[in-house]
């Protein structure tokens, strides 16, 4: 089943990897095999921005949302497409704010003065914020790939470097753990910036690798395992063996496109944002141009669809293809949680309502 | 040698004498060092008012400050219009019956906004400290806009109903009653169209017997709707076929010219990119709506009047605003520029005169402010119909210096 390709990773900190970042233990509570959700609109995708209170959505945001997350107290955060700023939902307050940023540019300092090239359309990747919600860390695409810090305790915006310096070969990859910490992995030896909120890693990264399809991947940090996707498939990285899976080859008879199953056969549209549970045994992928998320049972090796379900309530089910029943969403369709259960989902369109950011919450009395 | 003459020759009979100086820039007063955003301008008793949001969330005010027209800032420190507890902001302001009223949304019921007003004088005075609510129903009323009808002010706003907005509107008399109860309703989207069932932000204008409201249906299409004593019977352009958000209007006496951002022909909302669209609008006649390739453009009597783009090399063009200064239509907006590739966009403001025709009286856009270290944001334009123009906008500080706020900058245009 795996496939070890070219990608050969070394790691100088290969040994203090599995237990830093204050991990106390590699056995986190697991999400609810079997959960019900409830699921509500918080931000209406309008073409214009309104703050204010999420209650049925009542505040929006500007175009397709992509780059999003959630911390431990259900904040969430996300970078706004056709507008340079970053926003949040307050969980406490119901509110919403515009966070970050101002107008377009690149300007390091305070929140609301700072500037960012901004985010548009297929542009719009990967924003990732700390389980305690107190680094958030985005690739600022208009201000030319550069990765981003915004020291959420502080209320400052730092810049801390290229996404890809072609010059030196250096690959600066941020990602979440199944924990809630955040990791900077670099390649050809070299160190990330020093920055609060992530530890760094450095790893030998060769020049196949899809830094050019960064999104918002998932680590697993206590297994030594980085998952990432490509266009056609989510991959899984064994951080000591160097091998690189994918997790849902074609086999011998692959299905169409965005049908719910075994790993096999598995063939994908254009997968968008990746997430993994607390347990580390459930992978979020988001659907990208076909019309849910999908949870991936890395135990069971099975591919559920995010649905609603006839009580009404919303959930993983097995046996759907693409169609009207189980359509939640256009592209694109990326589903993270936080370490709680709790999620966030960016919709183009929902139904006939409107698209956005959902909430997708656990409901109470089940974990 | 001859060619060149020629096309010198042709560019001066295409665009004729247009003498319009702009001043230097110069700024307004900070309010307590909080950063300025979201201007709006008017003129009214030889004053100009610029009002701003101070502060961003929960530390929002509404502020403001009188120029001469000369460019004189007459405030020193910005008049405090409504400091209310939590957010105020998105302000607007319009001038009727010797005085001003500044519009805003406001979050002091930390539920959900409200629309409130406050009159100030042309001598500074703020007659409604903290402001009076226009309407404070259930949900969300917000991103007011208002302008004075001749009798009353007409004040419209975005109304939550539950699964999107409508635009509803009330009016407010010169010594601030509030008439028509909590508002009434306006504009709808139509349901045929798929979500969002949403109205877009409200432009609103007086035309001597009612007013015009404009608004985007379900996120894009651009309608527009005629007032008669609050109400309205329904839009008189609907379905046009053409995109636009951001409505402005200005008027020469004989028609009305509306400015707006379109999507048409550029992409698509998808490509991230906006063109911009200009109407022209007779005051009296059927309106008649055709869809030319730059969005909506209105005929009377089946003659198309204008359909232009604000800036020649077809932009993300954003916030146009727009006044008649006696002489030609002044167009102020913002876009996103790159000088040099791998370099970030930053935001600049752009001003185009057109003519009472529509005619673009300059071969092309001027950029009149921002810098990659100093991007200019959301212009507010006012004149005093006489040919002074005052543009407003958002000057956002010298990279260096993280500790300078942003500012309300402004440059005057004296026209012929």
């Amino acid at each position: 089943m795996r496939k070890t390709v070219s990608m050969i990773w070394t790691f100088s900190l290969l040994m203090a990897f599995p237990v830093r970042g204050g991990e106390t233990s590699p056995n986190a509570a697991e999400l609810p095999e079997d959960p019900a959700y409830h699921m509500r609109l918080a931000v209406r995708k309008a073409g214009v921005i309104l703050d204010g209170p999420a209650e049925d959505a009542q505040a929006e945001g500007t175009d397709f949302l992509k780059g999003h997350d959630m911390d431990a107290a259900g904040n969430i955060y996300w970078s706004e497409s056709n507008s340079p700023v970053i926003r949040s939902y307050r969980a406490t307050t119901g509110r919403v704010i515009t966070l970050a940023g101002s107008v377009r540019g690149r300007r390091d300092g305070p929140l609301e003065s700072a500037r960012f090239g901004g985010w548009w359309y297929n542009a719009t990747n990967l924003l990732c914020v700390s389980d305690d919600g107190k680094h958030l860390f985005v690739i600022d695409r208009g201000a030319g790939n550069l990765w981003r810090y915004v020291d959420l305790e502080a209320g400052v915006v730092r810049t801390i470097g290229p996404l890809n310096d072609k010059e030196s070969k250096t690959t600066l990859c941020i990602v979440k753990d199944r924990r809630g910490g955040i990791y900077a992995l670099t390649g050809q030896g070299k160190q990330a910036p020093p920055c609060k909120g992530y530890q760094s890693i450095s790893v030998t990264l060769p020049s196949t690798f899809p830094w050019y399809a960064v999104d918002r991947w998932a680590l697993d940090a206590s297994a030594g395992k980085l998952y990432y996707h490509t266009r056609n498939a989510p991959h899984a990285v064994d951080l000591q063996t160097g091998e690189d899976e994918n997790l849902t080859p074609p086999g011998d008879n692959p299905r169409k496109p965005d049908l719910s199953g075994p790993f096999v056969g598995m063939t994908w549209h254009c997968p968008t944002g990746m997430s993994i549970s607390p347990g580390g045994r459930y992978l979020f992928v988001g659907g990208g141009d076909s019309s849910s998320f999908y949870r991936l049972d890395l135990e069971e090796r099975h591919i559920f669809f995010f649905v609603k379900k006839p009580d009404g309530t919303y959930g993983y089910e097995d046996g759907f293809e693409r169609d009207e029943k189980c359509r939640l969403s256009m592209w694109p369709a990326a589903g993270v949680f936080n370490t709680l259960g709790n999620g966030a989902w960016a919709s183009s369109k929902h139904d006939n309502t409107d698209g956005g950011i959902w909430l997708i919450t656990l409901i109470d009395g089940q974990k | 040698m001859i060619r060149t003459l020629i096309t010198c020759m042709a560019v001066l009979t295409s665009f004729p004498a247009i003498a319009a100086t702009l001043s230097s820039e110069a700024h307004l007063p900070a309010h307590a060092s909080t950063h300025a955003h979201a201007p709006a301008a008017v003129w009214g008793d030889d004053v100009f008012l610029v009002v701003w949001q101070a502060g961003r969330n929960e530390q929002a005010d509404i502020v403001g400050a009188r120029l001469n027209k000369e460019g004189k800032v007459l405030d020193t420190t910005p008049l405090v219009i409504c400091q209310a507890r939590d957010e105020q902001a998105r302000p607007r302001v319009a001038f009727g019956t010797g005085q001003f009223l500044v519009v805003w949304q406001d979050l002091r019921s930390e539920r959900d906004y409200d629309v409130y007003a406050a009159r100030v004088t042309p001598d500074g005075k703020v007659l409604d400290a903290d402001g009076f609510p226009v309407t404070t129903g259930e949900k969300n009323q917000a991103e007011p806009a208002v302008c004075h009808d001749g009798s009353a002010y007409q004040v419209v706003w975005r109304h939550y109903y539950g699964r999107g907005y409508h635009i509803h509107g009330g009016r407010v008399e010169a010594k601030g009653k509030v008439l028509d109860g909590a508002g009434m309703l306006l504009a709808t989207p139509p349901k045929a169209y798929l979500a969002p069932w949403n109205m877009g932000t409200p432009g609103v204008f007086s035309l001597g017997d009612g007013c015009v409201v404009a608004a985007a249906r379900s996120g894009r299409w651009l309608c527009l709707w005629r007032i008669r004593d609050g109400k309205t019977d329904g839009p008189v352009v609907s379905d046009p076929g053409g995109m636009g958000t951001d409505p402005a209007f200005a008027s020469d006496g004989k028609h009305v010219l509306m400015v707006f951002t379109t999507f048409m022909n550029t992409g698509g909302r998808s490509s991230g990119r906006r063109d911009s669209g200009m109407l022209l609008l007779p005051l009296e006649g059927e309106w008649v709506a055709e869809t030319s390739r730059f969005g909506t453009h209105f005929t009377r009597e089946g003659g198309a009047l204008a359909a232009r783009q604000l800036m020649e090399s077809g932009r993300y063009v954003r916030h146009p605003s727009v006044a008649w200064d006696g002489d030609a239509y002044v167009v102020a907006w913002d876009v996103p520029i790159r000088h040099r590739r791998q370099l970030p966009h930053y935001d600049a403001v752009f001003l185009r005169r057109f003519s009472s025709e529509g005619k673009a009286l300059s071969e092309e856009e001027e950029q009149i402010a921002g810098s990659p270290d100093t991007p200019a944001y959301r212009p507010a334009v006012a004149s005093d119909g006489t040919g002074t123009t005052l543009v407003a906008y958002e000057r956002h500080p010298d990279s260096t210096d993280p500790d300078v706020p942003i500012v309300i900058a402004f440059r005057t245009l004296k026209g012929t």
